[in-house]
């Protein structure tokens, strides 16, 4: 699978109240006006024009369990997300919600507005930007036959019907 | 006496012992497996996003849940509902657990980790998925606590099982003892300060209590619950006497064996420690409290499934006895639980904080969770008892959050400016 878009840089630590502030929860719509809001201004118009990867430093996803966090992302248009590291429950919460996240070591070397490539299967990031890029361990086999179902619920729904014909 | 688990020599720590008791084999760390659950907790905020989830992905018709008396809803974070799209998630919920025979805790009986640690339900060497990152909380009776999202809480209330990797862990060796004024809130802090925001993320904390007097069930409940601003997996006390003496012998299987292998090992010498606080906007970002001494407050929250428990609200009652809370400040107490709120009533501590000044919230996540009664404005500042200073949580998004122990939190309220809890005589 392989995704294209560019690069919008974030820092460390940018925890799941930032991405999804809970008073949003309840609407898709305002929460997609409101992601990212205490540090980023009306992002949702920058990921409108553009076809956005979040690119972010150490320990994106961090804080609430809230999968909130990963539908606001989608919910912006974003279908990636590229990190140097990710808090556990983002993690799982991101594969689950089929938004592949990457673990990408060399992230420093990545700017805004950089035009990326990126395939998760092979593990291979391309900076078309920059003419640089790099190897990735790549998704697991199990993660990637979620997000390939488009989620694990889409998956265990498939097994269910199964179940009821077997 | 060998068994399948302990015999030849299996030198595992407390959380490769519990996934090993699990799966009825020796395992250690870095591998995965579809493990066996013992108990499912889920909240009303996630719950909620399970039950759409389950309506819009696959049809309520098609759920059959691997074992309801295995799960557990707790309204916690709704409550009282705010509004009607919120009182609806509750009415939906409730008639989703009555129609499947689950077990919910309605609202004004307490926050989730409090009940379940409170009512028995987390023993030690059991595997708990919560859907809250606060789930952690359960290590502090030795069970292993792990955060989940609600994706993940409907494949385990299907399926009784999750797919997990056994987590590497670090020890943690606590020694000496605490001075007065200084709590298990300040301990985690400084861990924090010191460990970083990701220093145990994928990992199990496994914290040995050598202290000198021994840490409370109160203030191992504080340090485990955030284990999840450490990212870690888990957060466990290892078993030792006071667990053993409350749950018997039988549960000693579960200690680390003496040649476990960690990831590192850590010292902390909790003499060393005073009052601490995390300052805005990162948990990590902690400093001793007389460094931040006489910023001013507009507001102070003591509560939550950190610091809302009768001993926590024993000792800000200690210093609000006869005092006023400053002009201009508001000071909010949420109980922890029922239980805890009724014990505040027995011993007089609800007459002594509304005399004080003080408002008293239900039990519940109070203004933690930022979508209840308590939010602050954008020129506001809080002291807060709970979790997290991050920016928008407590309402504005520019509101400035300070998180330390309940002392540091009531005698900031007197003074009307963050103060360091050391004049008080707590004994």
């Amino acid at each position: 699978m392989i995704y294209r878009g560019y690069a919008y840089r974030l820092g460390d630590d940018i925890n799941t109240d930032v991405i999804a502030p809970s008073i949003y929860s309840d609407d898709e719509g305002l929460m997609r006006k409101h992601a990212f809001e205490a540090i980023i201004k009306d992002f949702y118009k920058t990921t409108e024009n553009k076809k956005t990867i979040i690119v972010a430093s150490k320990n994106f996803g961090c804080g609430s369990s809230r999968e909130t966090a990963v539908t606001a992302i989608k919910s912006l248009g974003v279908e990636i997300v590229v990190a140097g590291s990710f808090a556990r429950i983002f993690y799982r919460n991101a594969i689950n919600g089929a938004l592949p996240p990457v673990v990408f070591e060399d992230y420093t070397g990545i700017s805004s507005d950089d035009e990326l490539e990126i395939d998760i299967e092979k593990g291979i990031l391309k900076n078309i930007t920059k003419g640089t890029g790099g190897s990735f361990t790549p998704i697991s086999s199990n993660a990637l036959k979620i997000i390939k179902s488009g989620g694990l619920l889409a998956l265990l729904k498939k097994e269910l019907i199964e179940e009821v014909f077997r | 006496m060998d068994n399948i688990v302990t015999g030849n020599g299996f030198n595992g720590t407390l959380a490769e012992k519990i996934f090993s008791y699990k799966l009825n084999k020796q395992v250690y760390s870095k591998d995965e497996y579809e493990t066996p659950i013992d108990l499912l907790m889920m909240s009303d905020a996630s719950g909620i996003l399970a039950l759409k989830e389950i309506r819009d992905k696959i049809g309520i018709i098609n759920i059959k849940p691997w074992d309801s008396k295995k799960i557990v809803m707790v309204f916690d974070h709704f409550t009282p509902p705010a509004n009607p799209s919120h009182a609806m998630y509750h009415s939906m919920l409730r008639k989703f657990a009555d129609a499947f025979d689950i077990n919910y805790y309605d609202i004004g009986e307490g926050i989730s980790h409090q009940l379940l640690i409170e009512r028995e339900l987390a023993k030690p060497g059991m595997l708990i998925a919560g859907a809250d990152s606060h789930s952690t909380s359960y290590g502090a009776v030795g069970a292993m606590g792990v955060g989940i999202g609600s994706t993940d809480a409907i494949y385990a209330m299907m399926k009784g099982s999750l797919l997990l990797k056994v987590p590497e862990s670090i020890k943690i060796v606590l020694n000496g003892q605490f001075k007065s004024n200084v709590y298990g809130k300040d301990l985690i802090l400084y861990i924090l300060g010191n460990m970083k925001a990701d220093g145990a993320t994928y990992m199990c904390t496994e914290y040995w209590d050598y202290t000198e007097k021994g840490i409370s069930l109160e203030d191992r409940i504080t340090i485990t619950n955030m284990g999840a601003e450490l990212g870690a997996k888990a957060s466990i006390f290892s078993i030792d006497n006071q667990m053993i003496k409350k749950y018997g012998s039988e549960v000693d299987k579960y200690r680390a064996s003496e040649d476990a292998r960690y990831n590192r090992v850590m010292n902390f010498n909790v003499s060393d420690i005073e009052p601490m606080i995390a300052v805005p906007d990162k948990m990590d970002n902690v400093f001793p409290v007389s460094r931040y001494e006489g910023v001013k407050i507009e507001q102070a929250f003591i509560g939550s499934c950190t610091n809302g428990r009768i001993t926590d609200m024993r000792i800000a009652a200690r210093i609000l006895k006869g005092k006023k809370v400053a002009k201009n400040v508001r000071l909010l107490i949420a109980p922890a639980s029922a239980y805890v709120y009724e014990q505040m009533i027995k011993e007089h501590l609800i007459d002594l904080f509304v005399e004080a000044g003080a408002v008293i919230l239900i039990p519940g996540c109070g203004p933690c969770f930022g979508a209840l009664g308590g939010l602050l404005s954008s020129d506001e500042t809080v002291i807060s008892s709970s979790n997290r200073n991050f920016s928008g949580r407590m309402g504005s998004a520019k509101a400035r959050i300070f998180i330390s122990s309940p002392a540091t939190v009531a005698i900031s309220a007197v003074n009307g400016y963050i103060s360091i809890p050391s004049e008080v005589n707590t004994e």
